[in-house]
């Protein structure tokens, strides 16, 4: 399931870097938390790695994650930068993230470091 | 194991995890500020003691551990 | 205190999770530090991919909810109400190319690692027909 357009959607797009904004209304915040919409962390990380694709033009899956830090909460209406390190070598596909609030970088909510196939 | 072979297997899976230089850390130096620890890798510290020399650092104990130093002490008295 | 062994599979008991991202559908308590859990993929999976396969995001919500139910199954024991916790960090997750897919039940062992405060972190290996599909530790941080 591609998400964008339902759990997000790309406001600006720059490349490896884009401004994503957070739907309110996907139903996952029916259920996480009840009352209490919070964006689970593994559906930033699946944001990070559908833009990632998107950014070099195929699908791609997890391998391996050196480390994911959920450093702050994510909520739905929240309007967040992507910033991408992307080296793409032989199929492999290394991956450094980070999620910040789109005008304040230092307003870190998460960094991923990956491989990708 | 004797003390010091402790202490330099201590330095060394520290500065290999937490990504810093050995020769910072210094005994009397203090460990979050040297390792830039937050409450997160923290844990990655006590489950690493736990690992490389099967010493479980408790909860209470933790505040009392300041220093490299302190944790020297803790792990070899416990060892 | 708890009995060996102890099956739960009203899972919203001990987690604070719903439908549509309830990941967890059998809890077994073996002991303070272990414990294992299960799901057998439905049809409606939200994280059943336009190939038929779970995304790995997916997995790792299993596990999350996995030491979730555990954290709470504690916490219950002692009295305690389930509380909100939430993924601190996930490293070393090294996923299988083998996906799981509808009808697949995945089997989780996890083993507590340490704990600190309200961060508890946890080794977790997920399999699907005894064949190991995820590795991971991840740590979790409870409300108290």
């Amino acid at each position: 399931m591609t998400q964008n357009g339902t759990l997000y959607e790309i406001v600006h797009d720059g490349g490896n870097e884009v401004v994503v904004r957070l739907n309110a209304n996907h139903p996952v915040y029916q259920g996480h938390f009840p009352g209490n919409p919070i964006t689970p962390g593994v559906l930033a990380m699946q944001m990070i790695r559908e833009c990632t694709g998107r950014n070099i033009g195929r699908n791609l899956r997890f391998r391996s994650i050196k480390s994911c830090r959920l450093a702050a909460m994510v909520r739905p209406g929240d309007t967040l930068r992507l910033k991408m390190d992307i080296s793409d070598d032989n199929g492999t596909v290394k991956m450094k993230a980070t999620l910040t609030g789109a005008e304040n970088e230092e307003d870190l909510r998460l960094q991923l470091d990956a491989e990708l196939q | 194991m004797e003390k010091d072979e402790m202490i330099k297997k201590m330095v060394e899976i520290l500065a290999d995890e937490f990504e810093v230089d050995a020769e910072t850390i210094q005994p009397e130096a203090n460990i979050k500020e040297t390792m830039h620890l937050d409450s997160l890798s923290l844990v990655d510290m006590v489950a690493l003691v736990n690992e490389e020399f099967g010493v479980e650092i408790k909860t209470p104990d933790l505040p009392t551990i300041k220093t490299f130093a302190d944790l020297y002490d803790y792990v070899f008295t416990r060892m | 205190m708890s009995s060996p062994a102890c099956k739960v599979t009203d899972i919203p008991s001990l987690i604070p999770q719903r439908p549509p991202i309830l990941m967890v559908d059998g809890y077994l308590f073996e002991d303070e530090l272990h414990c294992k859990s299960e799901l057998t993929i439905a049809a409606d999976n939200m994280f059943l991919g336009e190939d038929g396969y779970v995304a790995e995001e997916g997995l790792l919500e299993h596990v999350a909810q996995t030491s979730a139910a555990h954290i709470g199954f504690l916490r219950k024991q002692a009295g305690e109400n389930v509380t909100l916790g939430y993924i601190g960090d996930i490293k070393k997750a090294v996923f299988d190319n083998r996906m799981p897919k509808v009808g697949d039940t995945l089997h989780t062992c996890l083993t507590v690692v340490s704990q600190v405060g309200g961060i508890t972190m946890v080794s977790a290996e997920t399999s699907v027909n005894e064949h190991v599909i995820l590795t991971c530790r991840m740590k979790l941080a409870s409300d108290n």
